[in-house]
C-alpha cells in the first residue's frame, strides 16, 4: 500500500516534469495534456485527468483502491525552445512501445532538460540576419540591410543580457524597444539612413509577440479558454511595453534634437 | 517574387535558430517560411485583401508543416512556428501601439482592426488544417489497426 503511494508519486513527478518542459518551451496546451496522459497510461494508471494553463499544471490519478492523488506544479518561465518540445514529445511516444523503468524515464527527462541550445554567437548572427531580411521585405535598400544587421545583433545581445539578470519581461521589452527606436533615430539623424522606421520595425520583429498572439487565438478557438485569455493578455502587455518604450524614446530624442 | 521567397526563407531560418529548431529541420522550416510569404504575395498581387492572403498562406504553410512533420517524424509546430514569423502582423501591432500613445486614435483603430483581422485569419487557417489532420490520421490508424500513436 505504502509502496503503491510512492510509485504513484513518482509517476506524477515524471508526468509533471515532462509537461513542465513542454510548457516552458512554447508547446501547445493540448500537447502538454496529451503527453502527461500518455505517460500515466504507460505506467499503468488508466484513470487520470490533467489540466494545464500557461502558468500551472494540475494532475489527478485515481488508483486501484479508488483513492485520488493530486499534484500541482507552477510554471514560472516561458520561452521558446522547439528542440526540447520535440524531444519530450518523442520520449512520451517511444515509452509507449518500449517501456522503461521510473529511473530511466527520470534520467532521460533530465537529459532533455539540460540539452544545450545554440551558442550565443550563432543566435546573435541569426538575429542580425533576420533583421536584415526584414528591412528588405519592408522596402529598404543595402544601407538598411547592413545597419539592420548591426541593430538586430546588438538587440539580441541586450535581450540575452536582460534575461541573464532576470529583469522581468515587461521592463525588458520596454528597454529593448527604446534601444531599437534610439538606434534607428540616431542612424537617421546622422544621415546614415533616409528614415528611422524601417530598421526600427525590423529589429522590433525580434520582440513583437506575433507568435504569442496567434497562439492565444489558437488556444481560444480550440476550447482552451483560460490559456487563450492569459496568452492574449501576455501578448497585449508586451505590445504595450514595446509601444511605450519606442514612443518614450522617440519623444525624448525629438525634444533633445530640436534644441 | 523570388527575392521575397529567399528573404522570408532567411528570416525563417534565423528565427528557427532563435527558437532552437534542430539543424536537420532548419532548411525545411526555411522553405516553408518562403512558401508562406510567396503564397501571401501571389494572393495580394491578384487583388485579394491582405487578411484573405494571410488565410491562404496560413492554410498553405500548415499543410506543408504537417507533410514535413510526417517526413521528419517531428511535431508540426517545429516547421510552423518560425515559418509564421514573416506573416505575423508584428509591424501593424507595433504601429497600433505607437499611434495609440501618440494620440492618433483613428490611425490606431485602423491598425488595430487590421492586426486582429490578419492574426485571426492566420489562426483560422492553422486550426482548419490541424483539426482536419487529426480526423484524417484517426481514420488511417483505424484502418491499419496497428494501434500506434501518430508522431505529431
Amino acid at each position: 500500500m505504502n509502496v503503491d503511494k510512492l510509485l504513484i508519486g513518482e509517476i506524477m513527478d515524471i508526468a509533471c516534469k515532462a509537461g513542465k518542459i513542454i510548457l516552458e518551451n512554447g508547446g501547445e496546451i493540448y500537447r502538454v495534456e496529451e503527453t502527461m496522459l500518455y505517460i500515466c497510461r504507460t505506467f499503468g494508471m488508466k484513470e487520470s485527468e490533467c489540466y494545464a494553463t500557461p502558468t500551472s499544471i494540475v494532475i489527478s490519478i485515481i488508483d486501484a483502491q479508488g483513492e485520488v492523488h493530486t499534484r500541482m506544479m507552477r510554471i514560472l518561465s516561458r520561452g521558446t525552445n522547439l528542440f526540447k518540445v520535440e524531444a519530450v514529445n518523442q520520449f512520451s511516444r517511444s515509452i509507449m512501445q518500449n517501456p522503461v523503468t521510473i529511473e530511466e524515464a527520470k534520467a532521460r527527462l533530465q537529459e532533455i532538460n539540460s540539452s544545450p541550445s545554440y551558442p550565443l554567437w550563432l543566435t546573435t548572427l541569426a538575429a542580425g540576419l533576420g533583421t536584415s531580411a526584414f528591412t528588405v521585405i519592408f522596402g529598404g535598400g543595402l544601407s538598411h540591410f547592413l545597419w539592420g544587421f548591426l541593430l538586430g545583433a546588438v538587440l539580441r545581445l541586450l535581450i540575452s543580457a536582460l534575461e541573464h539578470i532576470q529583469l522581468g519581461y515587461f521592463t525588458a521589452n520596454l528597454l529593448c524597444a527604446a534601444t531599437a527606436a534610439t538606434g534607428g533615430w540616431l542612424l537617421a539623424s546622422f544621415g546614415l539612413l533616409p528614415e528611422w522606421w524601417i530598421v526600427t520595425i525590423s529589429a522590433m520583429m525580434l520582440l513583437v509577440p506575433g507568435l504569442l498572439f496567434t497562439n492565444a487565438l489558437r488556444d481560444t478557438v480550440a476550447g482552451d479558454l483560460v490559456s487563450g485569455i492569459s496568452r492574449g493578455l501576455e501578448a497585449l502587455s508586451i505590445a504595450a511595453a514595446l509601444g511605450f518604450g519606442a514612443a518614450a524614446a522617440l519623444m525624448i530624442l525629438t525634444m533633445l534634437g530640436s534644441r | 517574387m523570388i527575392k521575397n521567397f529567399l528573404l522570408s526563407a532567411i528570416a525563417t531560418i534565423s528565427f528557427g535558430i532563435l527558437f532552437n529548431v534542430q539543424k536537420k529541420n532548419l532548411l525545411l522550416a526555411g522553405v516553408n517560411g518562403g512558401l508562406g510569404y510567396l503564397l501571401f504575395s501571389i494572393s495580394t498581387v491578384n487583388g485579394f485583401e491582405s487578411h484573405v492572403g494571410m488565410f491562404i498562406a496560413s492554410l498553405g504553410i500548415s499543410v506543408f508543416a504537417e507533410i514535413f512533420a510526417r517526413l521528419q517524424k517531428a511535431p508540426a509546430s517545429v516547421f510552423l512556428a518560425a515559418a509564421l514569423i514573416p506573416l505575423v502582423p508584428g509591424g501593424t501591432l507595433f504601429q497600433f501601439a505607437l499611434n495609440l500613445l501618440e494620440g492618433n486614435n483613428e490611425l490606431a483603430l485602423e491598425c488595430g482592426i487590421r492586426t486582429i483581422l490578419e492574426a485571426g485569419a492566420l489562426a483560422v487557417g492553422i486550426i482548419v488544417v490541424s483539426s482536419l489532420t487529426k480526423v484524417f490520421t484517426r481514420r488511417v490508424l483505424r484502418q491499419k489497426q496497428t494501434g500506434s500513436i501518430p508522431n505529431q
